[in-house]
């Protein structure tokens, strides 16, 4: 069963995000890793690369497809989690945490507000599984 | 599948089956099925001749056929992008096998081992050719694979704009804009030097900018001339762009590979490889790249793995960056390749080795620069761009007082096809294209020379 970490907010893309400070840090949620399978390969963009909300910012490739990440937030990436790029089956093992990919200095802390908490991402995933 | 029409009581067994599901009357013949076709639009005669038996159709093709100009009743100095080859008797044999005789990469790819294996090689051997680390299953053609090239470059750094060679071959040219005008693409097209025939360095310094997606350059180009692009490569790289190069592969076995010189992308023309020069065709593209953009490649990989044996085997690999998984965001729509012709490439490859390979490209080379030597000591002809080097083919340009349809009646009325005009370059007017390959022998040049003199202007 996927599992929904209250501290993270989520969009209906399936990315989460993880406020520290300025920093935002951005993954894949377990329901999106579970129904991708397993990953081959993450794709990171460029660290130093301004963004904006809904800007592809990594590709994610799993044996039955690929699939595009988008930003959740405005700003800029401050470090991209390399790890992933020998290791790309850490998101199927522990998406909210090791499984990270970017790092965003957020340039509009605002926009968090408009993404969905813990319980309203776990009634969409639900809601559009039935 | 048999070619035997249906009979009279197929048809009236069809008839009675589509009458009885329709349930809105009785279809009582075929001509019904088409009524909804105003009847001005329907065909009702096609003016066929009288049908013939297989003898009288045999003889028929062999009068028509007999009127053509081919190889075996003219010595070819034509070249422009097809070239004429030996072709080994083994080549027919091996891939007119009925084990390999498809012209498709099969839909359930992995039952066809041997099929996969075959491309698993011609992927080999176009890598040990360019020196690149990863190629693609292949492609249409020599254009379409350099045309692709534009949309793998922007699917790595997704910029628009493409600095690419006049001097490349003109069918070449006319594929990369078709592909470019339909992605909103911009082209740089650098002019070269007539005298020379380098590219103008000026032009590609003021055009590099960080817009740039890449430098396209053919290696001969298409006149023939072969350039050490290093110091280009480099100046692509240090502004982000990736450097593409189209190349013979013929001359790769005596030239510097790509990979050499910087390319990040190397594709080309793969018919010089056992393949006929046929009129529209089949001709072979080949593509091939580093393993950084192994993701960005079009096309399919034959990929070499183990089964739940542990026995070696292949697959169709990485294939979800295709076109049947990943839709419209898939980096092309090539999602087939030519197998056949890739399989002849893979034979001859094979057939004349590494070694064979340098011979076929030394003897091409040293027949056309010993017919270019004869052809500068004829008044009135002058072989262009004499001081660049090159590999089998160059520009010749005539007097003005003579056509080239007058030279070329002449050389055809004695056997010999000249060689290709030249159109659409300012500068290179009263020029053609000549190629001598290793099937040319010295009396052939002897003839050629012959001809030349013998015109009168």
């Amino acid at each position: 069963m996927s599992n929904y970490p209250e501290d993270l907010r989520y969009t209906e893309q399936h990315e989460w995000v993880r406020v520290e400070g300025k920093s935002a840090y951005v993954g894949i949620t377990d329901f999106a890793q579970h129904e991708l399978g397993d990953i081959v390969y993450v794709e990171l963009p460029g660290v130093n690369q301004a963004i904006e909300v809904s800007e592809k910012i990594c590709v994610v490739e799993s044996v039955k497809t690929v699939s595009d990440v988008y930003s959740p937030v405005s700003g800029k990436i401050v470090s991209i989690n390399v790890d992933l790029e020998d290791n790309p089956e850490v998101v199927n093992e522990d998406a909210f945490g090791e499984g990270w990919m970017v790092e965003i200095e957020m340039t509009n802390p605002e926009e968090i507000q408009a993404l969905m908490t813990a319980a309203e991402y776990k009634n969409f995933v639900e809601e559009a599984a039935s | 599948m048999n070619y035997i029409s249906n009979t009279s009581e197929d048809v009236s067994m069809m008839l009675k089956d589509i009458s009885a599901s329709r349930g809105e009357g009785k279809v009582s013949s075929i001509d019904e099925l088409f009524s909804d076709i105003p009847g001005g639009l329907r065909v009702s005669k096609l003016g066929l001749p009288e049908p013939l038996c297989e003898l009288e159709v045999i003889s028929r093709i062999h009068s028509e056929v007999s009127k053509n100009t081919n190889f075996t009743t003219h010595k070819n100095f034509m070249g422009g992008g097809i070239y004429e080859h030996f072709i080994p008797s083994a080549i027919a044999a091996i891939t007119g096998r009925t084990d390999f005789y498809t012209a498709y990469t099969p839909y359930q790819p992995e039952i066809s081992q041997g099929t996969l294996t075959s491309i698993f090689e011609y992927q080999t051997m176009i890598c040990n050719l360019t020196g690149m680390e990863v190629s693609n299953a292949s492609h249409y053609d020599g254009a379409t694979a350099f045309a692709e090239s534009l949309i793998m470059a922007f699917n790595i750094n997704s910029r628009r704009e493409f600095i690419v060679m006049e001097n490349i071959n003109p069918a070449y040219m006319s594929v990369i804009k078709t592909y470019a005008q339909a992605a909103d693409f911009k082209l740089h097209i650098v002019p070269f030097d007539r005298t020379s025939g380098k590219p103008d360095w000026n032009f590609i310094e003021k055009n590099m900018s960080d817009k740039i997606s890449a430098v396209l350059v053919q290696n001969p180009a298409y006149f023939g001339t072969v350039l050490d692009f290093s110091e280009l490569a480099e100046f692509t790289h240090k502004n982000g762009a990736v450097f593409v190069v189209s190349a013979n592969p013929i001359s790769l076995g005596i030239l510097k590979p790509p990979a050499a010189y910087g390319a990040d992308i190397a594709c080309g023309e793969g018919q010089p490889l056992g393949i006929a020069p046929s009129f529209g065709g089949p001709n072979l593209g080949f593509m091939a790249t580093t393993q950084k953009h192994i993701r960005k490649i079009p096309g399919r990989i034959v990929g070499e793995t183990v089964d739940k044996n542990g026995k070696r085997c292949y697959v169709l690999t990485l294939q979800a960056r295709e076109q049947h998984i990943r839709r419209e965001k898939a980096s092309s729509n090539i999602c087939s390749n030519e197998a056949l012709c890739a399989l002849t490439a893979t034979a001859y490859l094979s057939y004349v080795g590494p070694y064979g390979l340098k011979d076929v490209a030394s003897r091409c080379s040293d027949l056309a620069h010993h017919l270019a030597e004869r052809i500068a000591g004829v008044k009135g002809f002058e072989v262009k761009f004499k001081d660049a080097p090159f590999f089998h083919e160059f520009v010749v340009s005539y007097p003005k007082q003579i056509t080239f349809e007058k030279l070329f009646a002449h050389f055809h009325a004695n056997g010999i096809l000249p060689g290709v005009e030249l159109k659409g370059f300012s500068g290179l007017e009263n020029s053609m294209l000549v190629c001598a390959t290793e099937v040319r022998t010295l009396a052939d040049i002897d003839s050629y020379i012959k001809c030349l003199e013998e015109l009168k202007w």
